[in-house]
């Protein structure tokens, strides 16, 4: 719609030009789009409600008749009214720990390397393509992947189908994904930082330490996060590796013991598990362990976020 | 082409060009032959220029005539581009700049560097100033608070931020941001400032303030400024170096040369190649 | 590369073509102020007083013009010559025209007085030389010829020449009572009239050469101090000096 300017109309009067200005055709296909994502959005957050309904719907006996004692009892495949998921808790945030611990260090170290030191050399062209190809395998490959190695191969480090077996599995699932989000980060870190350390004759190290990480940082954490919640949300490498379906004892073993020797499982395996069990029972178990594990996604999300919101405000 | 090392400043206008009263002053920087490539691309060729201290030294030219890229030569700022090559040689007090066993970050130590775009750190403005003087070892925090102190007050800074030391210095404005990190330069003590179009991002006032800096510091500092405000050359510097592009025969894409260097007054009221008569007056063709 | 800033070169263009207007008026008023002189014609010595209001008028918006120049464009190297010869030569042409009226008042001084046939030929003689002079700085400006309004000076010694020869004659002229105090005293000044219109025509080319080259004229003066001091016999207070 094209604006006649006065000097382009000799003769137009304030009233033409009021008309022009106002009365202007709406903008209907601009206005459509807008519906129709707003549509769009309506209806993925439908989806999402309606899950979550579903969900605490079909648990609704467990959660209202035995919270408790579902949240402290144990992976019983066989007795619906006394299944828990209190070890499948337990296992998913000692893995947790456990992606914490050997993935993060590993891939941020990885991504500082291939984005501030190996440059634009064939070597670092080729890493960053393999990088990204593995963050592409199904993760049951990472559990065979778990089985051969960790599990037989490095048997007397992890002692076999442990939960550490079990988290380095899940540790190598998500490294290519910390890796390239962390990259990501660093990236976008402007390059008038750097030079500006450079400037005052910082070396590269010192430049990276004290100014490039700073900077990145919210988006390390960003990555990280999302890492960590694919983590605990996976089920088929610890299937692999030697998650507890049926049945968990675990004993009077100390802490120490029961991670190092003894059986682990986790919310998914134990969801898993109980949702192929038959019975209406079972159904409520599953759904409110279902229930449980996005809250405890949920409430991982939040921690992150609040972390690296706090991190944001130093800077 | 270039005019000989006669030291005595004309702009006071008593002396004028005694020769009896010239004295040698040994340049601070040197340069022969001064080429510089991207991959296969040659950028500024044969520059053979010399920097006086206690100078401010101008470059001007066009757009694509290197004048930045030969600026950065002076710090080994061209070392961060992965494929820039340096061909020639680049003389720092008689020493080669790049030579094996010459390291960078000694010589960014020496020389340092005020980028066009204000870059400060996104901390506070103390930690701003404390970096660099940290890096070279420097801990008790009242050798520090010394040091900021006076780096602030040389850059005309101290009394519009001495009460808000802890603030982000993401806060300030513009051309404050740009003092900040000239004290920041000046924090580390260095030999040389090298400045590129330090003031296009800024105000009149602004930059008619870091002007004024300039000519404060440049006692204790040599100064070369890259500008492609001629007017900021001829208020500023005693020296004006005149860069333009050539086309080169064979490639048809343009080279950098330098054309003249001399007294900035003579530059702009005299200049002996008709090329800079055409630049800073604006008449071409 | 295209040319750039165009309205400012055009301004400058304009003010160049202006002054070798005004110059060019100064030297056709030369021949005819002596004429004036010569045959005592008094209508016309009116007229061309009048008529140097108006040069006065030019002169003074052509350094009007240059100082805008200066305050709006910030002209540099050959540009800045320029402007800054043209604000030298507005004052030496307007004083060049108050000179040709102050012959013509001498004319209106003198009327009813004849004088002698060799004192009117020194005046013709003289009268030509200036008007030559005039014309030659007149044409180094409007071409830009370095060379040529350098060699104006030569041609000035010899008006001086003409002016000293023209005295002695109004000298013996008197003595020998052919004519009176009053009127040798006007001639003698009319001499002088011409002999300074060849000094601003070489002060115009110095203005050239200053705005092709960039040439300062020193004058003797500067010379001989720095002399004595070198030497070492001037003993002078300090601040004495002015810049």
């Amino acid at each position: 719609m094209a604006l006649a300017t006065p000097a382009s109309h000799g003769a137009t009067t304030a009233a033409s030009l009021t008309t022009q200005l106002t009365g202007a055709k709406r903008d209907i296909r601009g206005r459509a789009v807008e519906a129709v994502l707003l549509a769009t959005l309506a209806l993925s957050l439908l989806i999402l409600v309606a899950l979550v309904v579903n969900l605490v719907q079909r648990s609704w006996p467990v959660l209202s008749g035995r919270l408790g004692d579902f949240l402290s009892s144990g992976l019983d495949a066989s007795n619906a009214t006394e299944a828990g998921v209190w070890q499948a808790i337990r296992g998913t945030l000692t893995l947790a720990v456990i992606v914490a611990i050997v993935a993060f260090p590993l891939g941020i170290a990885c991504a500082v390397f291939l984005e501030e030191y190996a440059g634009k050399s064939f070597f670092a062209r080729l890493i960053r393509i393999n990088v990204r190809n593995l963050a592409g395998v199904p993760s049951i490959v990472y559990g065979i992947l778990g089985l051969t190695i960790f599990v037989k191969f490095a048997d007397g480090i992890t002692g076999g189908r442990t939960v550490i077996s079990g988290g380095l599995a899940l540790a190598v699932l998500v490294l290519p994904v910390v890796i390239i989000t962390a990259s990501e980060a660093l990236r976008a870190v402007p390059q008038s930082i750097r030079e500006g350390a450079y400037g005052v004759g910082a070396t590269k190290w010192e430049t990276v330490r004290s100014h490039v990480l700073p900077s990145a940082a919210p988006g390390i954490l960003t990555g990280t996060v999302l890492a960590l919640s694919r983590a605990a949300g996976e089920a088929a490498p610890l299937l692999l590796v030697g998650g507890i379906t049926g049945l968990l004892r675990t004993g009077d073993q100390g802490l120490w013991e029961q991670i190092t020797k003894g059986g682990f499982t986790s919310m998914p395996v134990a969801i898993f598990s109980y949702a192929r069990q038959t019975g209406a029972d079972f159904q409520a178990v599953t759904g409110a362990a279902s229930l449980i594990l996005l809250i405890l996604v949920i409430l991982i999300n939040a921690l992150a976020i609040w972390l690296r919101n706090r991190f944001e405000k130093q800077w | 082409m270039m005019d000989t090392r006669v030291t005595v400043k004309t702009q006071d206008g008593v002396e004028g060009m005694d020769a009896n009263n010239a004295t040698e002053a040994a340049p601070v920087f040197r340069t022969r032959d001064l080429a510089v490539y991207y991959g296969d691309f040659r950028a500024v060729r044969d520059v053979d220029i010399e920097i006086r201290g206690q100078d401010i030294t101008a470059f001007i030219g066009p757009s694509g005539c290197g004048k930045s890229t030969v600026l950065r030569c002076f710090d080994r700022m061209n070392d961060l581009i992965p494929s820039a090559r340096v061909e020639g040689t680049v003389e720092y007090h008689g020493i080669d700049l790049y030579g094996k066993d010459v390291d960078a970050v000694e010589v960014r130590r020496r020389v340092g560097m005020v980028f066009q775009k204000p870059n400060p750190f996104p901390k506070s403005i103390y930690d701003n100033l404390a970096f660099g003087p940290r890096l070279n070892g420097i801990k008790k925090k009242s050798e520090l608070d010394e040091i900021v102190e006076s780096s602030l007050k040389r850059a005309a800074l101290w009394d519009e931020v001495k009460d808000r030391l802890k603030a982000s210095a993401m806060g300030l404005s513009g051309g404050q941001q740009q003092r900040l990190c000239i004290a920041r330069c000046i924090a580390v003590k260095p030999d040389v400032i090298l400045m590129d179009e330090p003031c296009s991002a800024l105000d009149p006032i602004a930059t008619a303030r870091i002007e004024d800096l300039m000519q404060e510091i440049k006692q204790d500092f040599t100064i070369i400024i890259v500008t492609h405000n001629m007017q900021q050359a001829a208020r500023v510097s005693d020296r004006t170096a005149f860069f333009t592009t050539e086309v080169n025969p064979e490639s048809d894409r343009r080279t950098g040369v330098l054309v003249e260097f001399d007294d900035t007054q003579k530059i702009f009221s005299n200049p002996g190649d008709d090329r800079t008569e055409a630049y800073v007056t604006g008449r071409f063709g | 590369m295209e040319e750039t800033r165009k309205l400012f070169h055009k301004d400058l263009s304009e003010v160049h073509q202006e002054l070798v207007r005004v110059a060019a008026g100064i030297v056709e008023s030369i021949p005819r102020c002596t004429t004036i002189l010569l045959e005592q014609d008094l209508t016309g010595a009116e007229t061309m007083i009048l008529a140097d209001d108006d040069v006065d008028r030019r002169t003074h918006e052509l350094e009007q013009r240059c100082i805008q120049i200066l305050a709006l464009q910030a002209p540099v190297a050959s540009d800045l010559r320029q402007v800054v010869a043209a604000l030298k030569m507005c004052a030496e042409l307007e004083r060049s025209a108050d000179l040709v009226v102050n012959i013509c008042k001498a004319a209106r001084r003198i009327y009813g007085h004849d004088f002698d046939p060799r004192l009117r030929g020194l005046v013709v003689k003289m009268s030509e030389q200036a008007r030559q002079l005039f014309s030659e700085a007149t044409s180094s400006y409007a071409t830009g010829d370095a060379a040529r309004a350098a060699a104006i000076d030569d041609m000035d010694a010899f008006l001086d020449d003409l002016q000293r020869q023209f005295i002695q004659a109004v000298l013996e002229s008197h003595s020998a009572g052919r004519i009176d105090l009053q009127v040798a005293i006007q001639l003698a000044v009319v001499a002088r009239f011409y002999e300074r219109l060849g000094d601003h025509a070489v002060n115009i080319g110095e203005k050239v050469r200053f705005e092709i080259t960039g040439w300062l004229p020193e004058h003797s003066g500067a010379d001989r101090f720095r002399q004595r001091r070198t030497e070492g016999t001037t003993s002078h207070p300090a601040g004495g000096e002015s810049s």
